[in-house]
């Protein structure tokens, strides 16, 4: 008896010892990944200064002088910007259609179909755009980029939205019924209120995705890093985009500017990301 | 419970309506995603027929084209992607819940969000640049040691770029994402439960033992999400695989995917007739991969909440 004892203490020991290192193991990457990214990413910045990194062109050839990535900084602001515009005007309602009929088969149905293109391969985005729209505008242009990244995020937002009123307590939605004149004014005037945090989490969180999202924009934007996009028909360039060509380029300065674009893309997506965390906790609260 | 919602009044019938084209728009996004990429498989389909499936072939100078090594490629990268991050993800998720401090938890969550909102293009290039030389040191010892094994049965190439490499960078990638939807599950374990566990005398191992196999569904739900999520990424998949058509079992030499063979290969694709077409029945091919695994993460997900709906 006491010796099933002890092999159980020990299974026990060992088992929980197992979960603790592989999950220590699990994020070990992470740590890894950012100070790599952080060195050599300081390392590239330096050489040019902050500034001139955020605001000038590139400079490959000298890697004395790297320049920066100001037009594909331009090109991703400007995507960012549009695409989420697109998917919010989008995910909103269908959030909220989600929400609201939840026993109903329809909405069931755009549930199921919005969670199946959560995780769909982004890069099947980018090819229907590219034989889309881009075909159709006949060069590769921004407002490609853009549509491709907002189809990309729709659904994700749209399942925060719908997570966001579904949180809302049942008391407060009689409320809002009862002093709404209609179902469409309690849900967008009052209810979308009520859930705003919940919402906005939702929206930096595609916004964080969009600004890394790389395959949508492989077919779409044309990649052009040395001059900002000339408007939304033109082509233009983003800092992810960037990444993907210089890190495979041979010469030393491209690596060396896709690390110091790596590092302001990591900024900018953990800033949003952690902006979204803190949101949520004082939702809990 | 029908297809329609129970429409009370006017003003109920205007909401519905006035959102019905939120279906569409969603539904219309697929359908147009299959329609488009089969449409433009047809002069390829039409060149070659079926064989551009299961041929392993690439020759543009011949015009013949097989996609054969990258379907392959794009299942097996993402086995192995599972293989990696099965273990991780679920003693993340159990460790969250089990062993990290109250007050500690909200920080290890933090960064478990910041590694699954990391951009992949930074997955890929950390991987070609770090993990790459890692993994053919590692490779090589077990090709040198395990070689009669199919699986490394040939030499692993010096640049470390391969079909384990990036089997192993989808694995840590899509971790995070395994790890969340099953940590989701685990904290809605009812509470009895848990106590029922441990007041027949079973020890904390056996505890979390029993409670894993309560939310199966929901494990099986996050593996599928990760194994999309693998079977789905690009560039960085791109950038460490190594392209190269190899239809082996052995993960030591370079392989190829359906998706890193459309990125590598799209900028060439208009100086040939039929290549482009080839890339999009790629792109076909990656579709009904892609739906099929996130319908089964779906109807998992869906059975835990009938599961826990009815506890």
């Amino acid at each position: 008896m006491p010796r099933i004892e002890a092999r159980r203490r020990l299974a026990n020991l060992a088992g929980m010892g197992l979960v603790a290192v592989l999950a220590a193991a699990a994020l070990l990457p992470l740590f890894h990944i950012v100070a790599v990214v952080a060195v050599n990413g300081v390392e590239a910045i330096e050489r040019s200064g902050v500034l001139s990194f955020l605001t000038e062109a590139p400079n490959p050839l000298d890697p004395m002088h790297p320049g920066g990535i100001g037009p594909a900084l331009e090109g991703t602001a400007l995507l960012v910007a549009l695409s989420t515009l697109f998917s919010v005007a989008l995910a909103l309602p269908a959030g909220v259609f989600i929400a609201e009929f939840r026993r109903a088969g329809v909405s069931r149905l755009t549930l199921m179909l919005t969670l199946i293109l959560v995780e769909f391969p982004t890069v099947l985005v980018g090819l229907t755009i590219y034989a889309t729209e881009v075909k159709w505008v006949g060069h590769y242009n921004m407002l490609a980029g853009a549509l491709a990244l907002a189809i990309v995020v729709l659904p994700y937002m749209a399942v925060h939205v719908s997570e966001a009123l579904r949180g809302i307590p049942r008391d407060l939605r009689e409320a809002a019924f009862s002093v709404a004149a209609s179902r469409m004014k309690a849900v967008y005037r009052v209810l979308l209120g009520v859930a705003r945090r919940g919402i906005l989490v939702g929206v930096l969180m595609g916004l964080a995705k969009a600004a890394g999202e790389t395959a949508p924009l492989l077919f779409t934007i044309g990649g052009y890093f040395q001059v900002p996009p000339q408007g939304l028909t033109g082509p233009g360039g983003a800092v992810s985009l960037l990444i993907y060509d210089y890190a495979q380029q041979a010469l030393p300065g491209y690596r060396l500017l896709a690390w110091g674009a790596a590092l302001v893309l990591m900024v900018i997506v953990f800033a949003v990301m952690i902006a979204a965390r803190l949101l949520v906790r004082e939702v809990r609260l | 419970m029908g297809l329609m919602p129970r429409l009370r009044s006017r003003d109920d019938r205007v909401f519905f309506f006035l959102h019905v084209p939120t279906t569409i728009v969603v539904l219309g996004i697929l359908l147009a995603m299959l329609t488009v990429l089969f449409i433009y498989s047809l002069p390829v389909l039409r060149h070659e027929g079926l064989r551009v499936f299961i041929d392993n072939a690439w020759k543009p100078n011949e015009e013949y084209y097989g996609l054969a090594a990258a379907i392959f490629g794009s299942v097996y990268t993402g086995l192995i992607a599972l293989l990696v991050s099965a273990p991780l993800a679920i003693s993340l998720a159990v460790a969250l819940e089990e062993l990290v401090p109250r007050r500690l938890r909200g920080v290890v969550e933090t960064l478990s969000d910041l590694m699954a909102a990391t951009p992949t293009i930074i997955y890929g290039l950390w991987a070609m640049v770090y993990l790459a030389p890692l993994m053919y040191r590692a490779l090589e010892v077990l090709h040198r040691y395990l070689g009669w094994l199919p699986f490394f049965s040939q030499p692993p190439t010096p640049t470390g770029y391969s079909i384990a490499t990036a089997g192993v960078m989808l694995g840590i990638m899509s971790t995070p994402y395994a790890a969340a939807v099953i940590r989701e599950a685990y904290a809605m374990i009812p509470r009895d439960l848990r106590e029922a566990a441990f007041s027949i005398g079973a020890t904390r191992w056996e505890a979390v033992r029993i409670l894993l196999g309560v939310i199966k569904p929901s494990i099986l739900s996050g593996l599928a999400l990760a194994f999309a999520r693998a079977v789905g990424e690009t560039v960085a998949v791109t950038l460490v695989i190594g392209n190269a058509f190899n239809l082996t079992l052995s993960v030591t030499v370079p392989g190829i995917t359906v998706s890193s063979l459309i990125a590598s290969q799209f900028a060439n694709s208009g100086l040939y007739r039929y290549m482009q077409s080839a890339l999009f029945a790629g792109g076909l091919a990656l579709f009904f991969i892609g739906l099929a695994v996130n319908i089964v993460a779906v109807w998992f997900m869906r059975k835990w909440e009938e599961e826990i709906g009815h506890a």
